[in-house]
C-alpha cells in the first residue's frame, strides 16, 4: 500500500517537473512581454525532434545533441519573434495572440509534413532502471528529476540574485517605469524570449525520450502548462514550479486511487478549488478592481 | 517561322482528324475511377497506400479494365468522420467513382456507410473491425478486415489454454475500438473457469505518461495484462512503460497490431509478444506469393496486413468490374460481389452475411516477435 503510494507520488513529481519546465518558459514570456505564446508547445516539440535528429541522423552524443537542439530552438524562436511577434506587438494584444496561434499551427504542420506523423522513439544512454527502495523509475526519469529540478532551481536563483534577473523582475512589475529608469526594456524582452525558448527546448530534450516524439506532443502539453501558470499565478516563476508539481501529483493520485477516467477531471477540480480560494493563483499578486 | 506555323497547322489538323475518324479511341481511354478514403498522412495510411499503388500499377500494366486505365482517387479523411463523409460525397457526386473503398476507423465507417446506403453504391470497407459497424450497415457494404470478435475468440482461446492466466487486467484506450475490444474480452472470458478480469484501466492514445495507471496495475499483481488499443504506436508506448515500471504478467494485445511501424516504436518491448492475425505474408497461395514478390521488389520489405488489404481492396474492385462489366449498374455489381468466389492474396474465399452487410472470410494465424521480426508461432500452436 505504502509502496504503491510512494511510486504514485514519484510518478506525480516526475510529471509535475515536466509541467513546470514547460510552464516556466511560458510564464516568463507572459510576465515580461505580456503575451500568451501559443507556439510554446511546438517549440517544446521541436526540442524533442531536435534531440532525435541530432542523435539519430547526425550521430551526436546526448550531451552535444542537447546543446545543439537548444541553440537551434532559440534561433527558431528568435526568427519567430523578429518576423511575426514584434510587428504584431506593435498593433494589439489580440493580434499577437492570434499570431502565436498561427505560428503553432505552422510549426505543427511543418513537422507533420516533413518528418511525418508517426511517433518516433528517442533512445538515450539513460535507459536502465533505478530502484529507490520500492520505487522504480528509468534513468531518464531520474534525469528529469535531477536535471529538471536543477534547471528550475538555478532559474529561481538567476532571477533573484543576478543583475539581469533584477532587470527582468523590474520590467515585469512595470515596464514603463523600468524604461524611465533607463532599463533597455527591448533588450530585456529579447533576452527573456530567448530564455523562454531555451526552457521549452530543455523540456523537450528531457521529456521527449520518456515517451515518443510526435507532431501533436506540444499541443497537449501546452494546455496543461496554461493551467499550471493560472494555478501558480500568471507571470510567477515560483508559482509555475509549485503549480506544475501540484497538478502532476494531483493527476497521478487521481488516476491511481480514484479512476483513470477522472485523472484530468480531478486535477482540474484542484485548479478550480485553488482559483476559487485564491483567484490570482498560488503565488499571484492580488489586484483590486 | 513560316515552316513552324505550317507544322503547327498540320499537327492541329491531324489531331482533329484523329478525333473525328476514331471518336471511340479517346472515350475508351477515359479512366475507370475507384474512390479510396483513408488517413493518407498517418503512418498506417502510408502503409495502406503502398498496397493501393502497387495494385493500380499492376492492373494498368495488364491493360486496365477492357483497355481502359484504372484511376484511384484518394482522399485523406484525417481519421475524422466528418472528413470521411465529405470525401465519399465528393467521390460519388463529382468523381463518379464506380466503387467506394477504404475507410479506417469504425466511427468513420459508420458515417460513410450511411452515405453509400443512401446513394446505393457498392462500398468496400477495408479496415473497420468493430462488429457493431456490420450490424448498422447495408447489403451493398462489403467488409474486408476480420472483426474484433472473429480474431479475438481464437486469440483468447489460445491465451487461456496455453498461458493459463487467472487474474487479468485490461488496459483499454478511450476509443470506440478500445471499448469494443475490452467488452469482447469480458464477454468471452465470462465463465467461472475462464481467466478473471479483475480491473479495467483506461488511457488516452495521446497520453504520454502512463505511469499512474501502470503503477495501479502493478499493485494488482496480474497474471496477464490485455492491452486493448487501436493505435499500434500507443500500444507500443504502453508496452515500453510496462517494461520500465516492471509490471508483472504476460502481455496480451488486440490481434492485428503487429506492423513495421509498431516494431520500430516498440523496440525490445515487443520481443516475445504473442499476437495473431488473419493474414501473414508467407501465406502459401499463388496470389499471395505473386503479391509479396512484387511488393518486396518495389518496397524492399515484407507487407503486413495493412499493405495487403490496401492492395486487395483495389484488386477486388478491379476483378468485380472485369467480371460484371465496367458499365454494370450498382445493383448488378453488388450481386456479383455477393455471389462470386474471389481469389486474392488471402486465398480463395466468398463474402458471407454478417449483420446487415457482408464479410470476407478470414482464417487466423498466431504470430510472435523474435529478434525484432514478426514470425509465425511454432506451427504446433498455430490454429
Amino acid at each position: 500500500m505504502l509502496d504503491t503510494f510512494l511510486q504514485q507520488l514519484t510518478n506525480g513529481v516526475v510529471i509535475g517537473t515536466g509541467y513546470a519546465l514547460v510552464a516556466v518558459g511560458l510564464t516568463l514570456v507572459f510576465g515580461i512581454l505580456g503575451i500568451l505564446n501559443f507556439a510554446h508547445g511546438e517549440l517544446y516539440m521541436l526540442g524533442a525532434y531536435g534531440i532525435l535528429l541530432s542523435m539519430d541522423r547526425l550521430g551526436f552524443g546526448y550531451g552535444l545533441s542537447i546543446a545543439v537542439t537548444i541553440g537551434a530552438v532559440v534561433l527558431v524562436g528568435a526568427a519567430m519573434k523578429w518576423l511575426v511577434i514584434d510587428p504584431l506587438m506593435r498593433t494589439n494584444a489580440l493580434n499577437t495572440l492570434l499570431g502565436t496561434f498561427a505560428l503553432s499551427l505552422l510549426l505543427h504542420n511543418g513537422v507533420h509534413l516533413t518528418v511525418g506523423p508517426a511517433p518516433q522513439r528517442i533512445v538515450t544512454p539513460f535507459s536502465d532502471l533505478v530502484e529507490l527502495g520500492p520505487v522504480v523509475l528509468t534513468e531518464q526519469k531520474a534525469l528529469v528529476l535531477v536535471a529538471g529540478g536543477a534547471v528550475l532551481f538555478l532559474l529561481a536563483l538567476f532571477l533573484r540574485w543576478t543583475s539581469i534577473g533584477r532587470l527582468m523582475r523590474s520590467t515585469s512589475q512595470n515596464r514603463h517605469a523600468a524604461a524611465i529608469l533607463g532599463i533597455n526594456v527591448r533588450a530585456v524582452e529579447n533576452f527573456t524570449f530567448a530564455l523562454g525558448m531555451a526552457l521549452a527546448a530543455i523540456a523537450g530534450v528531457l521529456l521527449g525520450p520518456l515517451t515518443q516524439a510526435t507532431p501533436d506532443m506540444g499541443a497537449s502539453v501546452v494546455i496543461k502548462a496554461f493551467a499550471v501558470i493560472v494555478l501558480g499565478g500568471m507571470g510567477s516563476v515560483p508559482g509555475a514550479i509549485a503549480g506544475g508539481l501540484l497538478l502532476g501529483v494531483a493527476e497521478a493520485l487521481a488516476a491511481g486511487y480514484v479512476s483513470t477516467a477522472w485523472r484530468d477531471g480531478l486535477a482540474f477540480f484542484v485548479l478550480l478549488a485553488v482559483l476559487l480560494v485564491r483567484p490570482s493563483g498560488i503565488f499571484g499578486v492580488r489586484v483590486g478592481r | 517561322m513560316i515552316s513552324t506555323k505550317r507544322a503547327l497547322v498540320r499537327l492541329a489538323a491531324a489531331a482533329t482528324l484523329t478525333g473525328i475518324l476514331i471518336p471511340g479511341y479517346s472515350q475508351e481511354k477515359s479512366p475507370i475511377v475507384l474512390g479510396f478514403v483513408t488517413p493518407v498522412t498517418s503512418s498506417w495510411g502510408k502503409d495502406v497506400m503502398r498496397g493501393v499503388d502497387l495494385a493500380v500499377k499492376q492492373v494498368n500494366a495488364a491493360g486496365g479494365i477492357n483497355q481502359r486505365p484504372v484511376k484511384v482517387i484518394t482522399y485523406d479523411d484525417l481519421n475524422k468522420p466528418e472528413e470521411g463523409v465529405a470525401a465519399v460525397e465528393r467521390l460519388i457526386a463529382r468523381d463518379h467513382a464506380k466503387v467506394i473503398l477504404g475507410s479506417f476507423s469504425s466511427s468513420g465507417s459508420m458515417a460513410q456507410q450511411a452515405l453509400t446506403e443512401r446513394y446505393k453504391k457498392v462500398h468496400v470497407l477495408s479496415f473497420p473491425q468493430a462488429d457493431s459497424v456490420r450490424d448498422a450497415s447495408h447489403p451493398m457494404a462489403f467488409f474486408m478486415n476480420a472483426t474484433v470478435g472473429m480474431t479475438m475468440a481464437k486469440y483468447l482461446e489460445y491465451a487461456a489454454k496455453e498461458m493459463k492466466p487467472r487474474k487479468v487486467v485490461i488496459m483499454a484506450d478511450t476509443s470506440d475500438y478500445g471499448q469494443a475490444s475490452a467488452d469482447t474480452v469480458k464477454r468471452i472470458w465470462s465463465k467461472p473457469q475462464d481467466p478473471q478480469v479483475i480491473a479495467v484501466e483506461r488511457y488516452d492514445q495521446k497520453q504520454a505518461d502512463l505511469s499512474p495507471q501502470l503503477t495501479k496495475i502493478r499493485s494488482l499483481a496480474p497474471d496477464a495484462v490485455f492491452i486493448a488499443g487501436g493505435s499500434g504506436e500507443a500500444v507500443a508506448n504502453v508496452l515500453t512503460q510496462m517494461r520500465e515500471l516492471r509490471v508483472p504478467g504476460a502481455r496480451l494485445t488486440v490481434p492485428g497490431i503487429l506492423s513495421e511501424g509498431f516494431l520500430k516504436v516498440a523496440g525490445k518491448s515487443a520481443e516475445g509478444l504473442i499476437n495473431g492475425d488473419f493474414y501473414f505474408y508467407d501465406n502459401d497461395t499463388p496470389a499471395n506469393k505473386a503479391f509479396v514478390q512484387a511488393f518486396q521488389a518495389d518496397y524492399k520489405y515484407n507487407p503486413s496486413k495493412l499493405e495487403m488489404i490496401g492492395f486487395e481492396s483495389v484488386d477486388l474492385a478491379v476483378q468485380l468490374l472485369r467480371k460484371a462489366g465496367p458499365d454494370a449498374t450498382d445493383e448488378v455489381l453488388a450481386r456479383t460481389m455477393r455471389e462470386t468466389t474471389w481469389t486474392t492474396p488471402r486465398g480463395t474465399w466468398k463474402f458471407v452475411p454478417m449483420g446487415k452487410a457482408y464479410q470476407a472470410e478470414a482464417g487466423f494465424t498466431l504470430l510472435t516477435v523474435k529478434d525484432g521480426k514478426v514470425v509465425k508461432l511454432r506451427s504446433a500452436d498455430a490454429r
